[in-house]
């Protein structure tokens, strides 16, 4: 699985999802086998991705099985609850 | 009032002798070429000279602050009075010493003695002619009133009188002299005669008068318009008499010596100075086709006088912008097609406008400059023809279209009571007063669109309405929501019938807002229905895509804009609501790409010099706004700085500057072969093209201050001659990828970020594709779906509405059909035909919406 996240400079909402979904992937033991990645919309190819996505807020989270997407957060983290559900843990 | 003070000053003998001298002497020499006065001035002691209350005359204040002073002193000694014409008509270089001599000669008549302060009277006798006559070239008797009128008003009525005495006998002296010399005159005048360029020629003038040649004036021109040293104006003069004497022509134009300067001015290496001196105008042949031959570039102008007229002084402004508005490289730019600059002929106005109808209802009409002023509407049928007038007004002062805000919900406090009739009166009145006065901008309908909501807008809901007669209702617009959506059902059942032979309006086209409260919002289902079929039917309806908390105003068919937090502090005041593009400069999109010849790195940097070009263009056309502005309401956008609630009507803070976008389908497949649809790696590549623009525009709005935001390019014409300068420039690559005819010069590039046109594509995967761009379009972006002469269901259309707005990116959709109209019988045909189906004449008119 991989987790995907959109995230604009200077953004500290995108700073702290992903700083909480960094705590929650290490206290359970995921950090090596979730991979994640990060765009930016403040760069062109963060924007391209987003775009192709169909992303238009920030943060905004994405969690991919296989490439398909299975679930997204729009303008927030997840929930502890929610990712634990979600990554099966 | 300055006698008594004035008595106060000693003069001596010796200064008196020495004022009797210069008295002898005329006021035109003192004021060109006598230098014997001055050295007799500069020679005697002064003591300072006093207004009656004791002050010291450089208190400059009646005219201005010394400041302001000073500064416009410096243009004037620098470049507005560097030449006077002489009592003979002869044209000398200026010397303000002679006015302060003159000055202070006849302040030591009666006693003065500071130089220091004929120096600054000197100053407020140049501002005071600056003031009156502009930089034209002054006239010795202009100059000698002026310094009249200075010493007058500036208290120092013994030392006018002195000058006025001195003034009278030199008038004198010249009468005696003149009958003296008549004599002498009129031998010199029968030697002239022998001449044959001073009696034979006559040049006929733009003011349409006949005059006799006078080389004179092409010099003082040449020195006041250009800027070019007066002898090599001289020069020029002689050689352009020459080349006239020589043709042996009897009568001249003022026009034809202006060209045959201009040539000199070529031949003699002054470019720059040719620029200036340049005439402005149409060539005869040109002026004949534009006032005879119906314009089909633009299907929403008439064809007749005001038309024409509107036509001629676009071209003759389009001239006067590129020279004098926009620097040359800007205005090169544009000539060569890297960028394209919309609206050139309306360069002295804004782009277009959103306004509040609520503007309307607190101030009623009250525009500057007016022959009468009305107070706010009590009755619905007159805040409509109050709206319907101030469209009208606006319309003169900007180039596009003048969009109207939530006119349902503001409304709604006039419609309580009304019968189903009256409303559908009201609502017949509107659209027909919109789509047929031809009272503005060349004869043209009013280009106009209004914003229909069907809940009440969030940042509305909880804001006091103002009713009839500017009062306040002490309700919500929440509480007159029945009233505003009776109204929006009643403006589309209009639409649906159509004008009175069926034909769809043109104007103004509704821009019906989706949001998520709508489709919250009881009874959307029915009016949801109602504006599908009209957009099946008439294909009027604009679908604005409002998402999440998004709110938007739309100035006109695609242009608009995300309410900001400012916007939403606006709302509970929402006369202020009123915004306005300034202007729109468009990028040459394939262009790029040829630059770039297959190097990613060339093109991006090829974009951004395009887009230097643009802010540059942008910051010249907000110098001139504000230039024009700054005159308030003597200047000619009056009616843009009218001050009714404590802030100018045009509110410059809150302007936004566009960046059009054109041709990026053509621009993808000249660089990677492969046209928008055709690849995933195309289709990122256009992407990214609009991403790096998005980014570089708000890097140059925090740099500039200007909001820049990208836009759709609206101009069909910009399509067609931005493809066509392509075809000339760079004819290899520009034949790989225009579209349209070829053979017979029918050309285009693809529309801003759309896909291309011809490509068989699902209507859905169009939008969805298509509003993948949309969110960084910041300025409104829009899909059409072309329905040609199908005619699809309401309730497909309704679908189709609500799966773009859940599962879309896509900001807003119209439904474009097309029609014949027969100009015969008028029956109107779905679909392009060549013939009419009833009378089966062939003399019809197809309608479509163009947006390829």
């Amino acid at each position: 699985m991989k987790l995907v996240y959109f995230v604009k400079d200077g953004c500290d909402a995108c700073e702290n999802a992903k700083e909480k979904i960094a705590f929650f992937l290490d206290k359970w033991g995921l950090t090596d086998s979730i991979e994640t990645e990060a765009f930016s919309v403040s760069t062109p190819d963060g924007l391209v991705e987003a775009s192709m996505r169909e992303i238009a807020d920030i943060p905004t989270i994405v969690l991919e099985d296989a490439g398909d997407e299975v679930a997204r957060w729009t303008k927030r983290a997840p929930t502890s609850e929610e990712l634990r559900e979600r990554l099966a843990v | 009032m300055s006698g008594m003070n004035e008595e106060r000053h000693s003069v001596s003998d010796a200064s008196r002798s020495n004022v009797n001298v210069a008295t002898e002497e005329t006021v035109e020499d003192v004021l060109t070429d006598d230098p014997v006065i001055e050295k007799e001035s500069t020679a005697i002691e002064i003591e300072e000279l006093t207004t009656e209350a004791g002050e010291p005359t450089s208190r400059l204040k009646f005219f201005m602050d010394e400041d302001k002073l000073l500064g416009l002193h410096r243009r004037l000694a620098s470049k507005l009075f560097r030449l006077v014409r002489k009592r003979s008509g002869k044209i000398v270089p200026f010397d303000r010493k002679k006015i302060t001599t003159a000055i202070f000669k006849a302040a030591q008549e009666v006693g003065g003695r500071d130089q220091e302060i004929a120096e600054r009277l000197t100053d407020e006798v140049l501002l005071y002619l600056y003031s009156e006559r502009g930089d034209n070239l002054p006239q010795v008797e202009e100059i000698q009133d002026a310094i009249e009128k200075v010493l007058i008003e500036r208290g120092h009525a013994r030392t006018a009188k002195a000058f006025i005495l001195y003034r009278d006998k030199r008038k004198r002296v010249r009468r005696k002299d003149f009958s003296t010399d008549l004599a002498g005159l009129e031998k010199r005048r029968a030697e002239r005669a022998l001449d044959a360029t001073d009696l034979a020629l006559f040049v006929r003038t733009s003011g349409d008068d006949m005059i006799v040649w006078d080389r004179e004036k092409i010099i003082e021109t040449l020195v006041r318009e250009a800027d070019v040293e007066v002898r090599v104006a001289e020069k020029i003069s002689r050689e352009v008499e020459d080349q006239i004497v020589l043709s042996k022509t009897k009568v001249i134009t003022a026009p034809l010596i202006r060209e045959l300067v201009d040539a000199k001015l070529v031949e003699h290496g002054l470019e720059g100075a040719r620029r200036k001196h340049t005439r402005l105008g149409v060539p005869l042949y040109d002026a004949e086709r534009i006032i005879l031959v119906p314009n089909k570039e633009n299907a929403n102008i008439p064809h007749n006088p005001e038309a024409t007229n509107m036509t001629l002084a676009e071209s003759v402004k389009k001239q006067y912008a590129l020279l004098a508005v926009f620097s040359q490289d800007i205005a090169d730019a544009h000539a060569r097609g890297d960028i394209h600059l919309h609206d050139l002929g309306f360069f002295d106005r804004p782009y277009c406008s959103g306004q509040s109808l609520e503007y309307v209802k607190k101030f009623g009409l009250h525009l500057p400059n007016s022959l009468s002023i009305a107070k706010p509407a009590k009755h619905p049928d007159i805040l409509l023809a109050h709206m319907v007038k101030f469209s009208a007004a606006l319309q003169g002062h900007f180039a596009g279209a003048i969009g109207w805000d939530a006119v349902n919900v503001f409304f709604a406090p006039f419609l309580e009571g009304l019968s189903d009739r009256d409303v559908h009166q009201l609502a017949q009145m509107l659209i027909f007063e919109y789509s047929q006065q031809s009272v503005a901008r060349g004869g043209q309908a009013i280009f106009s669109d209004i914003n229909i909501y069907w809940e009440t807008p969030k940042h509305f809901a909880d804001v006091e309405a103002i009713g009839p007669g500017a009062t306040w209702t002490g309700r919500t617009y929440r509480d007159f929501q029945k009233e505003s959506q009776h109204f929006a059902m009643a403006l589309f059942d209009i639409y649906k019938e159509g004008d009175g032979t069926g034909r769809p309006f043109f104007f103004p086209k509704p821009l019906v807002h989706i949001t998520d409260e709508f489709f919250r919002t009881p009874g959307h289902e029915e009016f949801l229905h109602h504006i599908s079929d009209v957009a099946a039917d008439k294909g009027n309806t604009y679908f604005v895509f409002d998402r999440g908390e998004t709110a938007k105003i739309s100035e006109c068919c695609r242009l608009s804009f995300k309410l900001e937090q400012s916007d939403l502090d606006d709302a509970r005041e929402p006369w202020r609501m009123r915004y306005s593009a300034l202007q729109n400069v468009t990028l040459n999109l394939p262009r790029a790409a040829y630059y770039a010849k297959g190097d990613d790195a060339k093109l991006f940097e090829k974009l951004d010099e395009f887009l230097k070009l643009a802010v540059a263009a942008h910051e010249q056309k907000r110098g001139i706004i504000e230039k024009i502005l700054s005159m308030g309401d003597r200047g000619p956008l009056a009616l843009l700085t009218m001050n009714l609630d404590g802030q100018q009507y045009l509110r410059m803070h809150r302007v936004t500057y566009l960046i059009g976008l054109l041709g990026l389908n053509e621009l993808v497949q000249s660089h990677t072969g492969q046209e928008l649809h055709e690849s995933e790696e195309a289709f990122r590549l256009g992407l990214k093209v609009i991403g790096h623009l998005k980014l570089a525009c708000e890097a140059a709005t925090e740099r500039t201050g200007m909001k820049l935001v990208l836009e759709q390019t609206p101009a069909e014409s910009a399509a067609y001659r931005l493809a066509k300068l392509d075809l000339e420039h760079f004819p290899k690559e520009a034949e790989r990828v225009v579209k349209g005819n070829l053979a017979i010069g029918e050309i285009y590039y693809t529309n801003s970020t759309f896909l291309n046109v011809s490509h068989p594509v699902s209507p859905i995967e169009r939008v969805k594709k298509e509003g993948k761009f949309h969110d960084m379009i910041e300025a409104g972006a829009l899909s059409h779906v072309w329905i040609a002469d199908s005619r699809p269901d309401a309730g497909a259309v309704a679908s189709f509405v609500r799966r773009t707005f859940d599962h879309t990116r896509n900001a807003q959709i119209a439904f474009s059909p097309e029609f014949t109209t027969c100009n015969t019988c008028f029956h109107v045909t779905r679909g392009l035909v060549d013939q009419c189906p009833r009378c089966g004449n062939a003399v019809i008119e197809g309608l479509t919406k163009i947006s390829a």
